[in-house]
């Protein structure tokens, strides 16, 4: 679904330069995809460029589906605004600490997605399905500063699978939740992107999960003192 | 591109418009002090504003409410004006009235007070379209027996409309005194203008002229009593010798005598004993002559005085001129152009009040401009330096909405809609304060003021505002908040939407 072949992305000037490489990444619907690296190796930029948020310099990235080929390199060259329509319509962000819009409550943060892209924006079945397997449903008119870490990242991975995205990025989504709590979450967040054939990929730290959660690992490699981060 | 990327931009404008509003209702601490700001700079300027249009105003009106301030007066006699020069003059936009007007000296008459005393009085001529009329709602003369009188001469004479005067009209023809009489009826009387505060009668032109002819010596129709005598209310002659007077109107050469009497039928003034003698003295001289009916010389073989020309009531050219001008700021130009034209006029008009109100509203504008650009500069700071920490505040949350899929533009009008919002409220707060204040200035400025201002304004307006100034102030206030959002957009637009995946 997801192609990169020789991509490089290079942020900051001079010595201060990082540059990202993906030789070569095939991600597929329904797989789930792991980047692991040691901090600062570059995993958080990787996501940037899969959530067409940063371009890539060089390289190529295309997606795939539905009979469909997008390419995004040259998007990025010819026509970059289009990028944000494709970021709202494919793609799901669970971030560390949620992310929630804080004036907005829990159903209704939820729901955005599927406003912004003019979907039916009613409370369905499949919303109050997700809505009880993330054991969110009391939280629903709540607003997020109301809300424990734990249970914003749950309505946060609701909000990211509401719209049925192609893909979902996560980075270090359980980072700031207690292990107990953050297998919890992880697991639910695994189950449901299983349950509805989504590709996802994650950025974390925690290994043991990566066997365990049947993932796949991309690792970041530090080549040229550190300059380079290579992905494969 | 798929379908999929297109989407409708309508639907997610409205929606986009209902996050701005509840975002601002979410931090309405925020929210509150951006109104706070915005309050505080329009609302003193708007009661500036107000205070500034209502001096100038209520000076305006002082000037406006006596019509006389837009009348143009010419001094001096002879002017010697054709009709082409009024024709020229009725087209020029900035004169709202003009009419012909005699010499100084042919236009007056004399009038009959309750103690049958003769009054001169000054006449004037009007029609329609005469400001001094217009502003008191009445009509013009309709022929020349129609008269308006001035407060004035009403107050003194007891006059009141649809009443009667009784006029004297007197010449010296071969040192010959004349007389002529002839009863007007009465309109109405003017109010109490600040030019018209002597005894004046306002008639029509060609009364006014039949005035000036009469008195150069002409033969004129109009001045003769009234024409209907209800008989049967006179005393009898037979039985009353001694009111043998002779009739006006009726005047029938006896054989014997240029002088018969029928039934009187004069007013009781002319049947005062020394009228009457006068008329017995003059009885081969008729005092008064009858155009109503052709001179019968052949009968008239004891009269000496020369009979008079029927009169033709045409002009090459006229003394004078009426104008008014349009507006106030009319006045000034058309003065000048009277005095510096061929003609020469002595011209006196209220130019140095309008001048003088020209200034102050000169001063008070640059007044006012200096305390909006103190104001705007200051406010614009204040305003500019919260939104902007409001922008900070809210990197996370502009971040997240474009890792949403929210491009720059909808970002912006996001700002925008809550600039709108946040003008919007402040203004309504904005203009009841301005109310409240112009309800204070109103309750107790009028107290000071309408001493110090002359009697004549019927409604002092201390504070001036109108909707167009309210309008004008919103839509200069939102151009201004809308410069504040654009350097706040641009802000917001260098938010990297990668920022919240760096959170920690």
């Amino acid at each position: 679904m997801i192609e990169i072949d020789g991509l490089y992305c290079t942020r900051g000037n001079g010595g201060q330069a990082f540059t990202i490489h993906v030789p070569h990444l095939r991600i597929e619907a329904g797989e789930l995809v792991a980047v692991t690296g040691v901090s600062g190796s570059g995993k958080s930029t990787l996501l940037e460029i899969l959530g067409l948020i940063l371009p890539p310099q060089t390289g190529v990235m295309r997606w795939k589906f539905a009979q469909t080929s997008i390419d995004i390199t040259r998007l990025w060259r010819d026509d970059p605004a289009k990028l944000d329509t494709l970021r709202m319509r494919h793609l799901g962000f669970v971030l560390q600490t949620g992310g929630l819009l804080p004036f907005l409550s829990a159903k209704d943060n939820i729901l955005l997605p599927r406003q912004l892209l003019d979907q039916d924006a009613t409370w369905s079945h499949d919303l109050q399905n997700l809505a009880d397997i993330l054991e969110i449903r009391d939280l629903l008119g709540k607003k997020p500063r109301q809300l424990s870490i734990g249970e914003r990242q749950r309505v946060a991975i609701a909000r990211a699978l509401a719209h049925s995205p192609l893909l979902l990025l996560a980075d270090e989504p359980t980072s700031a939740l207690d292990p107990g709590r953050a297998e919890e979450v992880m697991r639910l967040f695994v189950e449901l992107i299983r349950s509805q054939k989504r590709a996802a990929v994650i950025v974390t730290h925690d290994y043991p999960w990566i066997g365990r959660l049947d993932m796949r690992e991309v690792r970041a490699t530090l080549e040229s003192g550190g300059k380079i981060a290579c992905f494969s | 591109m798929p379908a999929s990327v297109k989407r409708k931009v309508g639907t997610s404008h409205k929606l986009i418009g209902i996050l701005a509003a509840k975002d601002l209702w979410h931090d309405w601490r925020t929210t509150g002090v951006l109104l706070c700001v915005v309050v505080s700079i329009v609302t003193p300027l708007l009661i500036l504003l107000g205070l500034k249009q209502g001096v100038i105003n209520t000076q305006r009106q002082l000037l406006l409410n006596d019509p006389c301030n837009l009348e143009i007066k010419m001094q001096g006699n002879g002017y010697n004006l054709p009709p082409s020069w009024f024709e020229d003059k009725a087209k020029d936009t900035r004169i709202q009235f003009i009419i012909p007007v005699t010499r100084f000296l042919n236009n007056d008459i004399g009038v009959l007070d309750s103690q049958n005393n003769i009054e001169s009085v000054d006449l004037i001529a009007t029609a329609a379209g005469d400001p001094l009329l217009k502003m008191a709602g009445l009509d013009a003369p309709v022929n020349d027996r129609e008269i308006l009188v001035t407060h004035a001469l009403a107050q003194r004479l007891h006059l009141q409309q649809n009443g009667e005067l009784h006029t004297l009209l007197s010449r010296t023809i071969n040192h010959e005194q004349q007389q002529a009489n002839t009863t007007l009826n009465i309109k109405a009387v003017l109010p109490e203008y600040g030019c018209l505060q002597r005894s004046a009668v306002l008639t029509t032109l060609s009364f006014l002229l039949a005035v000036e002819d009469y008195k150069q010596g002409l033969n004129i129709a109009l001045f003769q009593p009234q024409d209907k005598v209800d008989e049967s209310k006179m005393p009898d002659a037979e039985q009353n010798p001694e009111m043998r007077v002779p009739s006006m109107l009726r005047w029938d050469q006896h054989e014997d005598n240029l002088l018969s009497y029928q039934k009187p039928f004069m007013p009781n003034f002319w049947e005062h004993e020394v009228f009457r003698d006068f008329l017995v003295e003059h009885a081969n001289h008729p005092p008064f002559y009858d155009s109503m009916r052709p001179f019968d010389s052949d009968k008239m073989e004891a009269a000496d005085t020369p009979q008079p020309e029927p009169v033709v009531n045409k002009r090459a050219s006229y003394a004078r001129a009426r104008i008014f001008a349009k507006t106030l700021d009319d006045v000034p130009k058309l003065a000048d152009e009277l005095r510096s034209g061929k003609e020469g006029m002595e011209i006196i008009s209220k130019v140095y009040e309008i001048e003088k109100l020209r200034q102050l509203d000169r001063f008070l504008n640059v007044l006012l401009l200096i305390v909006s650009v103190i104001g705007m500069v200051g406010g614009g700071f204040a305003l500019g330096g919260n939104f902007l920490l409001r922008i900070d505040g809210k990197r996370g949350q502009i971040a997240q909405m474009r890792l949403l899929g929210l491009s720059k533009r909808q970002i912006a009008f996001f700002l925008g809609i809550q600039g709108l919002l946040i003008t919007s409220c402040a203004f309504i707060v904005n203009i009841i304060l301005a109310l409240i204040s112009q309800f204070i200035a109103e309750l107790y400025g009028k107290e000071i003021l309408g001493a110090m201002i002359e009697t004549g304004i019927t409604e002092i307006r201390i504070f001036c505002l109108d909707g167009f100034d309210y309008l004008l102030a919103y839509l200069v206030t939102l151009m201004f908040t809308g410069l504040v959002i654009v350097v706040a957009t641009r802000q917001a637009n260098k938010i990297h939407p990668g920022e919240q995946l760096r959170e920690f």
